[in-house]
């Protein structure tokens, strides 16, 4: 008689990690693609639901912060100031950057103004900005 | 009258009951050779070639005609000429000979011999002989053993009967015999005789029934042991799994993460969500340019939202949560009873950006065109219109 038993297939239980290291390239090679190093203070912008999406590549983003007392003039920093950390000075500033980005084709000004700056500076820098001729102006929302 | 019983060498085949005279004519038509065996009918005498009865060779009432004396047959080559290399031996004896190919196609005609053999039997046998035709024959060894010594070799092409006794009536008894007698009797001429001269008498031999029953119960236990054989390929155990074919997803993943990134690199890496104001005519900005206009003038074209600094709403003159949908609501149903589509944003300077905004979004959810007051302490000023 010649009973044979016959071995049971041995799976093997390694994984094949190759699929999982490609991934993880991938991911580093996109990000370092898309990280863009934004400086600059955090504001918290408004909330709205019926907003307008506006490409960055066709705005010039100006961010807003609160002052730090009451009674003073709000600080207002350029996005495209490489030394975000200082604040534009003056509304001569203001139109300045408003302008040279007006030169680059970017027609769209955005008011990045946190939710507690008052109603009345946001005026006040919209009417400088709208000194610009040909510019579009935007207030910077989040969604709900 | 005396009748014979012929072996035909090289058909494998008994022929039975022949008399003198047929057996001569068989040898003289050529059916019949010389190393054909024969014997007494019904006997059991050992098998004898024809050629050693030169009696029947000749008939009584012909003149014997004058034979040439027949030239001593050359002694086998295995023995007087020098010893060949194994190799040599192999290949010589290896070669399929024409007797080689007419023994196999001969052997299907078993069934018409006297042998009781079944047709299966006969098929195994053909594969046999198709197997054995190949094979090293188990004798070649012997052979260059034999070269050694004296007595000649003992040839058996049916391995199966290596452990058994040769039959008493078998040629190879007549061999071991003609051996034995042969030290005695000092003849070598007569076991040069004996010995095959050709592959053809190295077939297998005639066998008594009784060795036919023997072969047979070797077929039955070969047949047990092909059943086992099939039994044993049943197995209890479980049979393995069967290897699961897998995709290699791999290069689908990398492709699939490629067109990501491709996407990802070439489409617009940032959106900014903003509500579109009107804005501000700077030549209006003096006082000589602004053109007031009054509360009653302004409500006529514009629905009127104000907000005072604490973030309280009024639309109209008439106090609203400040929600987006009590805001929204207030302002369908003021577009809708009067049919104004503009709204007129009115707040304080302290009011926080907030609430306008929420009115703001309010509006552009009802669809209404924007105008923003710009906020001072001393009335209210019409600003440009929105969208």
């Amino acid at each position: 008689m010649l009973l044979q038993r016959r071995m049971a297939h041995v799976e093997d239980d390694v994984i094949d990690m190759t699929p999982m290291v490609d991934v993880v390239f991938q991911l580093m090679t996109f990000l370092l693609l898309t990280y863009n190093a934004s400086g600059g203070p955090k504001v918290d912008v408004p909330v709205a639901r019926h907003g307008l999406g506006v490409e960055e590549k066709q705005a010039v983003v100006l961010t807003l912060v609160p002052p730090a007392s009451a009674g003073e003039k709000v600080q207002v920093y350029s996005g495209d100031d490489p030394d975000s950390d200082r604040p534009l000075a003056s509304d001569e500033l203001i139109r300045k950057v408003v302008s040279d980005a007006l030169g680059q084709g970017r027609r769209k000004v955005i008011l990045q103004a946190d939710g507690t700056v008052p109603y009345g500076e946001v005026v006040r820098i919209a009417s400088v900005v709208s000194e610009v001729e040909g510019i579009m102006l935007h207030i910077g929302v989040q969604e709900p | 009258m005396n009748t014979w019983d012929v072996f035909l060498s090289d058909r494998l085949q008994v022929l039975r009951g022949l008399d003198t005279a047929g057996v001569r004519a068989g040898l003289k038509s050529g059916e019949f050779r010389e190393d054909d065996l024969i014997r007494p009918a019904g006997s059991s005498d050992p098998w004898v070639r024809l050629a050693d009865l030169p009696e029947l060779l000749v008939s009584e009432s012909e003149p014997e005609p004058e034979l040439e004396p027949e030239p001593e047959p050359e002694p086998p080559t295995l023995v007087e000429t020098t010893p060949e290399p194994l190799d040599e031996i192999e290949r010589q004896h290896e070669k399929p000979t024409e007797a080689d190919d007419r023994s196999s196609e001969h052997a299907a005609e078993l069934v018409s011999s006297e042998f009781v053999l079944d047709d299966e039997d006969v098929e195994e046998e053909e594969e046999e002989e198709a197997e054995d035709e190949f094979e090293e024959p188990s004798w070649s060894d012997e052979i260059i053993a034999s070269e050694s010594a004296e007595s000649p070799p003992v040839l058996d092409d049916n391995d199966e009967d290596e452990d058994e006794e040769p039959p008493q009536d078998s040629l190879f008894a007549i061999i071991d015999e003609d051996e034995e007698e042969a030290d005695d009797e000092d003849s070598e001429e007569r076991r040069a005789s004996a010995r095959p001269q050709s592959r053809e008498s190295q077939i297998a031999l005639p066998v008594d029934d009784e060795e036919i029953a023997e072969w047979e119960d070797h077929e039955q236990v070969a047949e047990a042991l092909e059943e086992d054989e099939d039994l044993a390929a049943f197995s209890l155990a479980p049979d393995a799994p069967e290897p699961l074919e897998e995709l290699d997803l791999t290069a689908m993943v990398d492709v699939a993460f490629q067109l990501i990134l491709f996407f990802l690199v070439t489409a617009t890496s940032m959106y900014f969500k903003t509500l579109e104001i009107p804005a501000p005519n700077p030549d209006e900005r003096s006082v000589a340019t602004r053109q007031a206009r009054t509360l009653e003038d302004l409500e006529e074209d514009y629905i009127l939202v104000n907000i005072d600094p604490r973030g309280s709403f009024t639309i109209d003159h008439e106090p609203v949560t400040a929600s987006l949908a009590a805001i929204s609501e207030r302002l369908r149903n003021a577009r809708g009873e009067t049919g104004r589509t503009s709204m007129l944003v009115t707040a304080d300077s302290a009011t926080i950006l907030r609430y306008a905004v929420l009115a703001i979004d309010a509006a552009n959810e009802n669809g209404l065109q924007i105008a923003i007051a710009r906020p001072t302490t001393f009335g209210v000023e019409e600003e440009a219109g929105g969208e």
